[in-house]
């Protein structure tokens, strides 16, 4: 069984775990089959088939796209002042499933083994929408399934004068890379400036020898493919993004939050 | 060099008169276009593009008109009676055009203040909808039901205005009523893990399950959530209606309103007691 991440030439089809993705012609049309946890896509491919591309994408778009922040909660670590440690975390993986045009890819299905919560970061007034997920701390790369978590490499830096304890990270997807190989992986900074305020940075590195990067499925606009039932949106994902952007500046608090009733 | 600025042309108009005059209306042109390229900066991002033009035209040409009224009296036309005569104008058209001078203004402040935008699931006065148009005198919204409302943009500038999607979570609550007879903490066990497997229920802040009321008819459960705004209205039906099912399959009843009606017949023995 090889793995299901990769670019895939015309027929292909994948059984692995609870997922089965499969493009073949029949009755006269190339179809996109696709199951996840019993849960069924079909699409019909005007023209002929084409390759398709399958990599982990920025986990913030299911079931519907409404933030670009992705918050990892993990155990409370507490670092000194001036000090720094790399931690490694998990995070949880979507699966986009794209078509190659010639410049560009458009995005062709968006499914996840992990069920998806949401969490608010900051005042409701202030704060924003983040996509949650709770992880362990390691202090190694720890083995994941491939389909179910990525690796996330945090490194933090306390610029702070105290002892200061960290237990969240958030992240804006938004240019996010994703590095894919044997495991998916993202890599971070996050400079702690006091106990409430830090700043953090999605940074492209590889985690590991032959890892390559994903398409992003943040830079998706909206085109139309023709189908045999008549038009249907999809999205296409541009060329992966190349520009550097501004991390994001935690200023609600790095630890656990304050309830609101 | 002087005599050629004092030579006239036409009238009483000289060469020194016809320099002044180009020189007002080309500052006036060129002043006009300044402020015209800075409204458009400004205000691009947030007035749609027709009013923007509008205002833009509007803008341009009262400053055109400035100057061709500053430049008048080189052509021997009296401005005090232009001004008597313009001040009575204005004062009709005022009195004629209050309402709309003061929709256009409160437009103009909409648009700075920005206390609702485009797509804003919004209450104005007793008009209920989404945002669908700021223009520079009114405000278009599409109720719920699909119709199409235009609010004055005065009314919409004095009214109460309740936008709920103005903040990016907010809170709505259930009352969830089970019978006296139910085991009222595994209700609460039950409603708990429903509204805690949704995604869009937050996980901070997180929802909050308890017994809050002994009613007449039922044990009332109250039951509050966060939500993204964006989602609230679509996650509280989807709830409602899990949790009725759950607790329904669960043998949980949700009761009617009812009455106990004690009937006491003579030779009971609380009579007799009596």
């Amino acid at each position: 069984m090889s793995s299901v991440f990769g670019s895939h030439p015309f027929p292909f089809e994948y059984r692995g775990g609870s997922i089965t993705i499969a493009t073949r012609m029949a009755e006269g049309f190339a179809r996109y089959e696709r199951t996840c946890r019993g849960d069924r896509l079909e699409k019909i491919l005007a023209g002929s088939g084409c390759p398709l591309t399958i990599n982990p994408v920025e986990p913030v778009k299911l079931p519907k796209e409404i933030t670009s922040y992705l918050e990892v909660h993990f155990p409370a670590v507490i670092i000194g002042p001036g000090g720094g440690k790399v931690l490694y975390l998990t995070f949880p993986i979507d699966i986009g499933v794209f078509l190659k045009g010639k410049e560009d890819y458009s995005l062709l299905d968006l499914f996840s083994l992990v069920p998806q919560k949401y969490s608010l970061y900051g005042p409701p007034d202030g704060g924003v929408v983040t996509r949650y997920f709770e992880s362990d701390v390691h202090p190694d790369i720890p083995v994941v399934d491939p389909l179910v978590s990525g690796v996330l490499e945090l490194s933090l830096k306390n610029q702070a004068r105290d002892w200061i304890e960290v237990s969240r990270v958030v992240l804006d997807s938004i240019g996010m890379t994703i590095y894919y190989g044997g495991y998916a992986s993202i890599a971070a900074g996050m400079e702690i400036f006091s106990s409430s305020v830090a700043e953090t940075q999605v940074t492209r590195k590889l985690l590991a020898e032959g890892q390559q990067p994903g398409v992003p499925a943040s830079s998706a606009k909206k085109v139309t493919v023709a189908s045999m039932f008549g038009s249907f949106p999809l999205y296409t994902a541009g060329k992966a993004l190349v520009s550097e952007k501004k991390g994001y500046l935690m200023e609600y608090g790095l630890g656990d939050m304050i309830e609101h009733d | 060099m002087i005599d050629l600025l004092g030579t006239v042309i036409v009238g009483q108009i000289t060469v020194g008169d016809l320099i002044v005059i180009a020189v007002i209306l080309f500052a006036a042109g060129i002043i006009g276009k300044v402020v015209t390229i800075y409204i458009k900066k400004s205000l691009s991002d947030k007035v749609e593009k027709n009013e923007l033009k509008v205002l833009v035209r509007a803008v341009q040409y009262g400053i055109l008109l400035i100057g061709v009224i500053a430049v008048l009296p080189y052509f021997q036309v009296n401005l005090s009676g232009l001004l008597v005569a313009g001040g009575i104008a204005g004062v009709i058209i005022g009195f004629a055009s209050q309402s709309v001078v003061s929709n256009f203004v409160s437009g103009l402040f909409l648009i700075v203040e920005r206390p609702v935008s485009i797509g804003d699931n919004i209450t104005i006065g007793e008009v209920s909808g989404n945002v669908e148009e700021i223009r520079i005198l009114s405000t278009i919204i599409r109720s719920y039901e699909g119709v199409y409302t235009r609010v004055p943009n005065e009314k919409v500038f004095t009214s109460d205005i309740t936008n709920y999607v103005a903040n990016v979570a907010r809170r709505f609550d259930y009352t969830i009523g089970i019978g006296y007879r139910d085991d009222a903490e595994k209700a609460e066990r039950l409603i708990r893990d429903i509204v805690t497997a949704h995604p869009f229920v937050l996980r901070n802040p997180g929802p909050s399950v308890f017994v809050d009321s002994l009613g007449e008819s039922s044990v009332n459960i109250m039951v509050r959530l966060w939500t993204p705004s964006s989602q609230w209205y679509s996650v509280k039906k989807d709830l409602l209606i899990k949790i009725k099912r759950t607790l329904e399959n669960q043998g949980i009843e949700i009761p009617y309103p009812q009455q106990v009606v004690w009937v006491h017949r003579p030779g009971d023995q609380a009579d007799r007691g009596g």
